[in-house]
């Protein structure tokens, strides 16, 4: 393993090159899930979307990196995934729905957002940044709104 | 980059028994379709149990795969059928909204072979020499009560 996580202040980054990174980027999340306790569904809903992202930019970018950081406060778990590839140019068309993929299912970033408690993404010609966040513990929402 | 990923397909009358377990990869499920659809054809088999209770995680690549592999199966004459699928993976797929189209999906190993048309056939409580399913059965349980003290 010479791609082994780096940790930059309070968050773990592993850098994802091909798809041979992709177990690494799992094994790290569900070490990351332990850490604060998450395990069932929950994990597994965090170890997919992960996967899913990871793949993507595998797969479309030629390369990129996907950052773990637990914010304890908020009790969040918050994933990003990031690259430098050529962007999303038909994002609309897919996040509605309506794209039919060649390569796959076509379910990566339409599932992501569904199990995601948060789920962020932009996109330009410099690449592609999906921010994901998933809730731990007893808090209902990612913005506290309930009174 | 590891070599640790084999695939194991265990003959099983005329199935095959495709275990899978821990995190499949991509390059491990690409071995697993090309095994699976030669050993069909080396062994003329009838049916392919791929159990997946070991698995850690299903993705939508994963899935993708196996029904591809269900398919070409088929066009050789094999049915697929997928046991084993924990709960929260079930739900998560579910989530996604993941269909497993075209391939048959049971709880159980027991329900797969079923599936295929392999049931067990039990020996009468009569023949006491076998006293093991007797016991797997609970049947001596029941005796030991009807013969119980009255
Ligand atoms: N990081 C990325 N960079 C560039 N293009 C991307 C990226 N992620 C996704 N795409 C594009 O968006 C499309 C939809 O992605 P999505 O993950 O939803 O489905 P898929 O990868 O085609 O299939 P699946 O994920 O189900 O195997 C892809 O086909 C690809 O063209
Ligand atoms: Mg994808």
């Amino acid at each position: 393993m010479n791609d082994a996580a780096q940790r930059r202040d309070d968050e773990l980054v592993v850098p994802i090159r091909n798809e041979s990174d992709l177990n690494h980027a799992r094994m790290v999340t569900r070490e990351t899930c332990k850490l604060v306790n998450v395990r069932g569904y929950q994990a597994q809903k965090i170890v997919t979307t992960v996967s899913e992202l990871a793949r993507n930019i595998a797969r479309y970018a030629s390369g990129g990196r996907v950052r773990f950081r637990v914010d304890a406060t908020e009790e969040h778990i918050i994933i990003v995934a990031e690259d430098d590839g050529p962007g999303i140019s038909n994002l609309d068309e897919i996040l509605a729905g309506d794209y039919r993929s060649r390569t796959g299912l076509g379910r990566g970033l339409l599932g992501s957002r569904e199990l995601a408690d948060h789920f962020h993404i932009e996109t330009s010609a410099a690449g592609t940044i999906v921010t994901t966040a998933f809730r731990y513990g007893g808090r209902k929402t990612w913005t506290t709104s309930t009174t | 980059m590891d070599d640790i990923n084999y695939v194991t397909c265990i003959p099983l009358w005329d199935c095959l028994l495709v275990p899978l377990h821990g995190d499949v990869s991509d390059t491990h499920a690409d071995q697993l379709v090309t095994e699976v659809l030669e050993r069909i054809q080396k062994d003329e088999s009838f049916g392919v149990l791929v159990d997946l209770s070991g698995v850690w995680t299903l993705d939508s690549h994963l899935c993708a795969t196996l029904a591809r592999l269900a398919l070409a199966a088929r066009m050789m004459g094999a049915k697929t059928v997928l046991s084993g699928m924990k709960p929260e993976i079930a739900m998560t797929l579910e989530a996604m909204g993941i269909e497993l189209r075209g391939i048959e999906t049971v709880a159980t190993l027991e329900d797969a072979l079923g599936s295929m048309g392999i049931t067990r056939v039990r020996r009468g409580p009569d023949q006491d020499d076998d006293l093991l399913s007797q016991d797997l059965f609970g049947v001596r349980e029941r005796e030991r009560e009807l013969g119980g003290p009255r």
